[in-house]
């Protein structure tokens, strides 16, 4: 849950406009709501990388895995569970 | 804190600034007078290793890292006042060579990189569309699969090289619902492709030499395996471009700062007016000064950002940076130098003005500086 605290930290602090904090669950688009546009979502995916250790692939770059902020604490969560496998 | 280049990468910026000097400004205003693109010195280019600069020695490049290219293409501009050669070799370099090379299979890097590497093929780039400029991402042309290919519809405008293109890395909408999120793709299209149609070169205030046009798609095919990186990677291929182009491109920004500030210093010290040199009255030696100033600063700024880029760091902020401090300045520069040298400036035989048209687009081409300054502020968290 710290991870996911790091994350919505990071994207309101940094890439939010106009404070959204309050107002956006985890579960509504940052997209629709201006939170992430093609700027924002270049610094998002350099943080994720370099905060979580993972490597985003370029056919993981869609709505799915970053609409939301739980959709991209699934993946970070997955693609650790995925780094974990293969060392073993 | 180390500063200094190592005497290899020294030994090729010697070199190239030599070769420029020595081989790229023969008829230079005759050449931007006409329009016409200087295809010896695309040879001469090609020749020496410039058009190749990035791509490993396997595929037939030279191998640069970007630190030495940032340093190569300084050298370029400042030896070669063919400014428009300059800006197509810099098309050619990020927007097709870099794209295949970072995210071309191997099928496509041992189809084309030998080739763009000897400048045997020309490449080009095309993303602007007519309602889509500083907001490229809500471009309209469409790429829909069908078998075997995809079909593109739709046009693109300011197509740097495009009249004179082999290959061009078109970007078009694959997902419309998906946005920059995995909507838009790359594709790798030849220039006698079935749907293409390739505009009349453009008239345009400087940068003569490079040719430009419109490209419009009709039912254009093009085979699925031209699509480059995966469905959707458009966002990433463009960013990894605009990095390169945003630091290599400005480099040679750099060298034609460095050419106008010599040649305002030179003009300072010869012409006398009230019985001694102009550069002796502050408000001229001012002016040069403010040159010689933000040169070395943007020469610091973009060495950083090509020595963070080299270290893999997330280089967004500092090639916003760069980019912006760098082009402002080049065009500041070259404003100043008409005023510095006076009618003479102004007459086209001086080559003085030429340096002025070829420089006001350096704001808005890679990104408006009202572009870089949101980037910036957007980084800032603002």
């Amino acid at each position: 849950m710290q991870k996911k605290e790091r994350l919505r930290g990071y994207i309101f602090s940094e890439l939010a406009r106009d404070n959204h904090s309050g107002n956006l669950s985890d579960d509504d688009s940052l997209v629709e709501n201006g939170v992430i546009d093609s700027v924002a979502i270049v610094q998002l995916l350099s943080f994720i990388e370099d905060n979580f250790g993972i490597s985003i692939e370029d056919e993981e770059l869609i709505p799915e895995n970053f609409e939301t902020i739980n959709a991209m604490y699934s993946l970070i969560q997955q693609k650790e569970v995925q780094g974990d496998a293969n060392l073993n | 804190m180390d500063f200094e280049w190592s005497r290899e990468q020294l030994a090729i910026y010697n070199e190239i600034r030599a070769f420029a000097k020595r081989e790229l400004n023969d008829n230079l205003l005759e050449r931007d007078r006409e329009g016409k693109f200087f295809w010896d010195g695309w040879k001469k280019c090609s020749d020496i290793g410039i058009l190749g600069l990035p791509v490993p020695k396997e595929y037939g490049g030279a191998g640069a890292d970007i630190l030495t290219a940032i340093l190569t293409m300084e050298a370029l501009g400042y030896g070669c006042g063919d400014n428009g050669l300059v800006h197509s070799i810099n098309s050619h370099l990020w927007g097709c060579v870099i794209p295949i090379l970072k995210f071309g299979t191997d099928k496509q890097k041992q189809m084309y990189l030998p080739d763009l590497s000897k400048g045997e093929i020309v490449g080009g780039h095309a993303v602007t569309e007519p309602d889509a400029g500083s907001d490229v991402f809500s471009m309209k042309s469409s790429a829909i699969k069908s078998g075997k290919n995809y079909i593109i519809n739709g046009s693109k405008s300011i197509v740097s090289n495009a009249p004179i293109a082999d290959i061009i890395i078109v970007f078009a909408v694959t997902a419309p619902d998906k946005g920059f999120l995995g909507g838009v793709s790359a594709f790798i299209v030849h220039k006698n492709t079935a749907g293409l149609k390739i505009g009349n070169p453009l008239e345009k205030m400087g940068l003569n030499t490079s040719p430009i046009s419109e490209l419009f798609f009709d039912d254009c095919k093009i085979p699925v395996s031209n699509i480059l990186g995966s469905e959707g990677s458009a966002t990433r291929i463009f960013q990894e471009t605009m990095e390169w182009e945003r630091s290599c491109l400005f480099a040679c920004h750099i060298g034609v700062t460095q050419r106008i500030l010599e040649t305002c210093v030179r003009y300072a010290k010869d012409r006398k007016q009230f019985g001694q040199p102009i550069g002796k009255f502050q408000s001229i030696a001012n002016k040069i000064v403010r040159i010689k100033m933000n040169l070395e600063l943007g020469k610091l700024m973009l060495y950083k950002l090509g020595w963070l880029k080299a270290q893999n760091k997330n280089v967004m902020l500092e090639t916003s940076i760069a980019k912006l401090f760098i082009s402002e300045n080049l065009k500041s520069a070259a404003l100043d130098a008409v005023q510095i040298h006076g009618s003479y400036g102004y007459m086209k035989e001086m080559g003085i003005e030429k340096e002025l048209r070829d420089a006001i687009p350096a704001t808005i081409y890679s990104g408006t500086s009202e572009i870089q300054q949101n980037i910036i502020a957007r980084c800032l968290g603002l």
